[in-house]
């Protein structure tokens, strides 16, 4: 009785209601919006870190990284390859060599990081493919190559030119070879692309004229994200004198965006709920002063004190929780269809993907927050409601009475 | 035994600026099935009176026995829930709860005491046809007549099976004919429920109605009258 009668006295200023019932609506709307805009750039930004660069595991040997020592190569490379490409779980797998070395042209040179690779199986793991703005990938033919697009034209290059690249060996003898553009890459990262260069790994063995593979980096992806730790784990076992790192290990910024994204999105919306708390308690202290000769009533036929206060919290929160559940849906919904058609950011697009965010934001539909946000709602009305709900247990009845 | 017992009941109002001695030594002492009328000119203390005994208010010095317990040490807390199960009240106006109907607003003191439904429904509706309102069980305060609604304040007083009724001018808002039915139903359930009721009022025609009439003055009983009959 107590609840029906708090939801009905809501009703009682229809306006009044409406408006907080408006403002709560508003607020939750564009909060919920908002975290779900940051939500899906960070988990857009992570998916594309993930797929296209970093992968979910990464294994190299321990002197490798700091150095990218040409010499510091994985052993028995090709064994762990064929034994990684046939654990279930593993989705996709690529070796790769990693030499540091210079791109020669007749327009100049730069110093470029050239990555050899099996084309087909990098394709599958990163989609490099797709990456290919110009030309084509890896088309038949001898020594062809990939480069970043921002390199070409910053050399002057094009589709079909010839440039040679020059590295060291193991012993410091500086070996070249001579390479053709079969096609340019943009892969969303202009500082990668102004030094990326892909070529076959078999080729660049030739050029170094050894047979053994120098794979430096062997990159996976599995078949469900959520099973990272537990791969990483299995495979640190299994190659103890390899360093075997997933994505949050390879990327702690990455790793700390994605969990501090929760916390700010809480606090953002801390700081909404705290200027509807304000709307709140000024709303339930118009209603309880002017029902003051109604509560005065109740508590001289012997409605005690705990009870009003129940009734007063009761009646804010159904306030608070009425807007917060149509701002939710309406959330909700707005969400959905943002998520499927994606938010055009492209006018600032340059800007944007250079920091590895995509022109296009998709929202994320997690609803996930949903209840935490609700839960926020309803601790946020009740403290609303304590400051009027005092006011109306200071009534006295008698007094409160004889205005009548 | 006596219902209701006040010893030498006072009562001052704003004791340290403008002291108003609203009560000055009220004893009285009513009995189970009073039927009795508290008349008296505008500001002689009715309505202070009638607090005090309904344990609204607390006598500055003084105490009020109700059945021989004395409510006057009492705390806020224990007072409101003497009140629920002890007294039935019946205001001037704004008796009820606007969002509810008749019938819920009879049923809520009973909800508030933890009745059983089954209880609540059979009691609400006897009360509610005793009172003539059988069929407006369904209405909101806002739907019905000023005497109706003092009906249904009369219903809900008698719902919590309360010790005695205590009215404040209950006929103040009503014109004669629904003062006429209020009287006659109060009078009905005071003969055939022995609901005790103790009522204050300014109105002649109430006043000839009552069994006993006790007169204020600035606070003091100057009469007390007891009609046979
Ligand atoms: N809260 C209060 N503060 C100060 N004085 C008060 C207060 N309540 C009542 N009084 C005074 O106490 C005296 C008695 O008032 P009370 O209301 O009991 O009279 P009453 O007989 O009920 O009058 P009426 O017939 O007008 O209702 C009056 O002089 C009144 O002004
Ligand atoms: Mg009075």
């Amino acid at each position: 009785m107590i609840r029906k009668i708090a939801w009905r006295n809501i009703w009682r200023n229809r306006t009044r209601s409406l408006v907080i019932i408006a403002s709560v609506v508003m607020g939750l709307w564009a909060g919920i919006f908002v975290i779900a805009l940051s939500r899906g750039m960070v988990d857009q930004r992570k998916e594309k870190m993930i797929n296209e660069q970093l992968s979910h595991i990464q294994l190299h040997t321990p002197g490798f990284k700091e150095k990218q020592k040409l010499a510091d190569f994985i052993p028995g490379a090709a064994q762990i390859l064929d034994s990684l490409r046939n654990m279930p779980g593993i989705k996709a797998v690529s070796g790769r060599s990693i030499i540091n070395g210079m791109l020669s042209a007749p327009g100049g040179g730069s110093g470029v990081q050239i990555i050899g690779i099996d084309p087909g199986a990098e394709n599958r793991l990163t989609g490099l493919e797709k990456k290919v703005v110009e030309g084509t990938y890896f088309p038949d033919g001898k020594n062809r190559i990939l480069i970043g697009r921002a390199l070409a034209d910053k050399l002057g290059l094009h589709i079909g030119s010839k440039v040679v690249l020059t590295f060291l060996d193991t012993s410091s003898n500086i070996l070249a070879g001579a390479f053709r553009i079969s096609g340019l890459i943009s892969t969303g990262d202009i500082r990668l692309d102004k030094v990326r260069v892909y070529a076959r790994s078999d080729e660049l063995q030739r050029v170094l004229g050894t047979s053994r593979p120098f794979i430096h980096e062997i990159a996976l992806l599995l078949e469900n994200d959520e099973e990272v730790p537990f791969y990483r784990a299995q495979l640190k076992e299994r190659y103890p004198r390899l360093m075997v790192e997933a994505w949050y290990d390879l990327s702690p910024e990455l790793r700390y965006l994605n969990e501090m994204m929760d916390v700010f999105l809480y606090i953002f919306m801390g700081i909404i709920m705290l200027a509807l708390a304000f709307g709140l308690v000024n709303t339930m202290l118009m209603a309880v002063l002017e029902r003051s000769r109604e509560l005065g009533m109740l508590m001289a036929i012997g409605m005690n004190k705990r009870r009003l206060f129940l009734m007063i919290v009761s009646e804010t929160v159904m306030l608070a929780l009425t807007g917060a559940v149509i701002g939710m849906v309406l959330a909700y919904f707005s969400i959905l269809i943002a998520s499927h058609r994606g938010i055009d950011l492209s006018m600032v697009e340059q800007g944007m993907e250079s920091f590895g965010i995509s022109a296009v934001l998709y929202p994320s539909a997690d609803i996930a927050y949903y209840p935490g946000i609700a839960l926020m709602v309803i601790v946020f009305s009740v403290i609303s409601a304590i400051y009027p709900a005092r006011k109306a247990l200071k009534l006295n009845p008698s007094e409160a009475i004889r205005k009548i | 035994m006596a219902v209701i017992r006040t010893v030498d009941l006072h009562k001052i109002y704003d004791e340290d600026t403008v002291p108003v001695h609203a009560l000055n030594g009220v004893s009285l002492a009513v009995e189970e099935g009073e039927f009795t009328a508290i008349v008296g000119p505008s500001g002689s203390g009715k309505t202070t009176l009638l607090n005090m005994i309904g344990g609204l208010d607390k006598p500055s010095r003084g105490s009020v026995f109700i059945d021989e317990q004395d409510i006057t040490s009492y705390s806020d807390n224990q007072l409101i829930d003497f009140r629920l199960k002890h007294i039935g009240f019946v205001f001037q106006a704004y008796n009820l709860i606007p969002v509810l109907t008749a019938y819920e607003n009879v049923e809520f003191i009973m909800l508030l005491q933890k009745r059983p439904k089954e209880e609540r429904r059979v009691r609400a509706m006897e009360l509610l046809r005793a009172v003539g309102l059988e069929e407006k069980t369904e209405k909101r305060p806002t739907e019905l007549s000023g005497g109706q609604q003092q009906r249904v304040a009369v219903a809900r007083a008698l719902a919590s099976k309360p010790r005695f009724v205590l009215a404040d001018e209950p006929t103040a808002n009503l014109d004669s004919k629904s003062t006429a039915g209020l009287l006659d139903l109060m009078q009905e359930l005071n003969q055939n429920e022995n609901a005790t009721f103790i009522f204050s009022t300014h109105d002649q025609r109430v006043i000839d109605r009552a069994r006993r009439v006790l007169t204020l003055e600035d606070g003091k009983i100057v009469s007390d009258e007891t009609r046979q009959g």
